[in-house]
């Protein structure tokens, strides 16, 4: 009796021993094999840390989306025939292609790594929900708009990546998750440095051209060179 | 003397308002060239909202082939294809309302971020069913658009151009897309009944 308990005891605990997270798959593929009823099938793709970025990197991604069509709307914008700027509806046309590209490298990248993309909760992230802000304003407006959303954007990136990094190891879960804050780096947080380098250089720029007493023609020729980038 | 450190004050108080005089008032111009009736651009404007809904949706079907366990990357191409698609069409109707003298105003609204009803699928079938059906529902809303853009309800205005537009670019590649997607739906169905496994798992790989 008693050996046949230690040998409960000891099955009981090698069954738990296969069921951490490492060896989920071989042992549903054991338990499958053996019995063909069998319920549980988790073969999934996750590891390192990546279960508590997952919301972080659907909350990014549905920013990333939502500020792709505030963009195409200043495109919108300066398109009309009142505003006619085809150098400022480049940019905005530009940066709202990027950001829906962004859009569906994030999403590449959740499922990637055996996450579920959020669909829920849109609209709470646009431009023109801050404040009552529209969106119909001016050139140097437009850039000051978009400077600010880009270093949110950038902020959030790093957020996400610190949360993956080492310095968030302490917190008892596993968080680090390497792969992850390269995957941040490559592809975003260098882009961010460039875009928000290149629209307060812009902000700057205008903001000089402006300070006479009838910018209109500096604000035209501003746009003539924005159309030429 | 009071009075006139108040005119001082002022003035130099305007003089720091018009340092930077950034807005430009819309120019008072003729808008006789304007001729594109209300009713055709509210009209447009529900066609582009819908367009941008129809892009969400696509792109949870395509996040959902996407997915660890479900592995269809084929598919999941597929559906990001359309997702972008559906985008620009978004944008070729908002481009073709700023050339008709359009959208000066009203542009924050435009567009407004959709929820999306659905994002798990039991099947490609089971997606491919649906996109079939949105693309219908598509369809007939620029059927709708088109009436309305070709009668105008209080001028009988016809919008030859743009209900020329919507007919030959946006009906034609709805036609051509929907016989697409029911070409696929039916070659995926015909091998579902007994070899379901693997008939998605190769026609997968064959998109």
């Amino acid at each position: 009796m008693k050996s046949f308990i230690a040998i409960a005891v000891l099955l009981v605990a090698s069954l738990a021993i296969t069921t951490a997270e490492d060896d989920f798959c071989y042992s549903n593929v054991v338990q499958a094999c053996s019995n063909s009823k069998a319920g549980v099938f988790d073969c999934n793709s996750k590891f390192g840390g990546i279960s508590n970025s997952e919301n972080n990197l659907n909350a990014f991604m549905k920013k990333k989306l939502a500020t792709s069509y505030d963009y195409m709307l200043l495109q919108t914008h300066f398109d009309s025939y009142q505003k006619n700027r085809p150098g400022f509806k480049k940019l905005f046309n530009g940066l709202s292609d990027e950001s829906w590209d962004e859009t569906v490298a994030l999403i590449k990248h959740i499922t990637k790594r055996g996450g579920v993309v959020d669909f829920t909760g849109f609209g709470t992230d646009r431009l023109s929900a801050v404040g009552s802000e529209k969106l119909e304003i001016d050139e140097l407006h437009a850039l000051a708009v978009a400077l600010d959303a880009e270093k949110k954007l950038g902020n959030d990136a790093i957020k996400v990546h610190q949360h993956a990094s080492h310095l968030n190891h302490q917190e008892g879960k596993v968080s680090y998750d390497p792969e992850l804050t390269q995957f941040m780096e490559e592809k975003f947080l260098e882009k961010q440095a460039t875009t928000i380098r290149k629209l307060s250089g812009y902000a700057n720029d205008l903001k000089k051209l402006m300070s006479v007493n009838d910018p209109s023609l500096n604000v035209y020729l501003f746009d003539e060179y924005l159309a030429k980038q | 003397m009071k009075f006139f450190v108040g005119i001082v004050l002022l003035s130099l108080a305007a003089v720091a308002l018009a340092d930077l005089s950034c807005s430009n008032v819309p120019v008072d111009m003729t808008t006789k060239w304007i001729d594109i009736k209300h009713s055709c651009v509210d009209a447009m404007r529900k066609q582009i909202q819908k367009e941008i809904h129809a892009s969400y949706q696509y792109l949870a079907m395509a996040a959902y082939f996407s997915r660890d366990t479900v592995n269809r990357p084929g598919f999941a191409e597929h559906f990001f294809g359309s997702a972008k698609e559906e985008r620009e069409h978004a944008l070729h109707l908002i481009e073709y309302l700023s050339m008709r003298g359009n959208l000066t105003s009203g542009v924050t609204n435009l567009i407004t971020s959709p929820t999306v009803k659905k994002s798990e699928w039991s099947s490609a079938v089971d997606a491919l069913t649906d996109a079939l059906n949105l693309e219908a529902e598509v369809t007939e809303s620029i059927r709708g658009l088109i009436i309305t853009c070709e009668t105008d309800p209080d001028s009988k205005y016809n919008d030859y151009h743009l209900v020329d537009y919507l007919t030959g670019v946006y009906l034609e590649e709805q036609y051509k897309g929907q016989r697409e997607l029911a070409g696929k739906l039916s070659t995926l169905k015909k091998m579902m009944a007994s070899h379901g496994e693997i008939g998605e798992f190769l026609y997968d790989k064959d998109l």
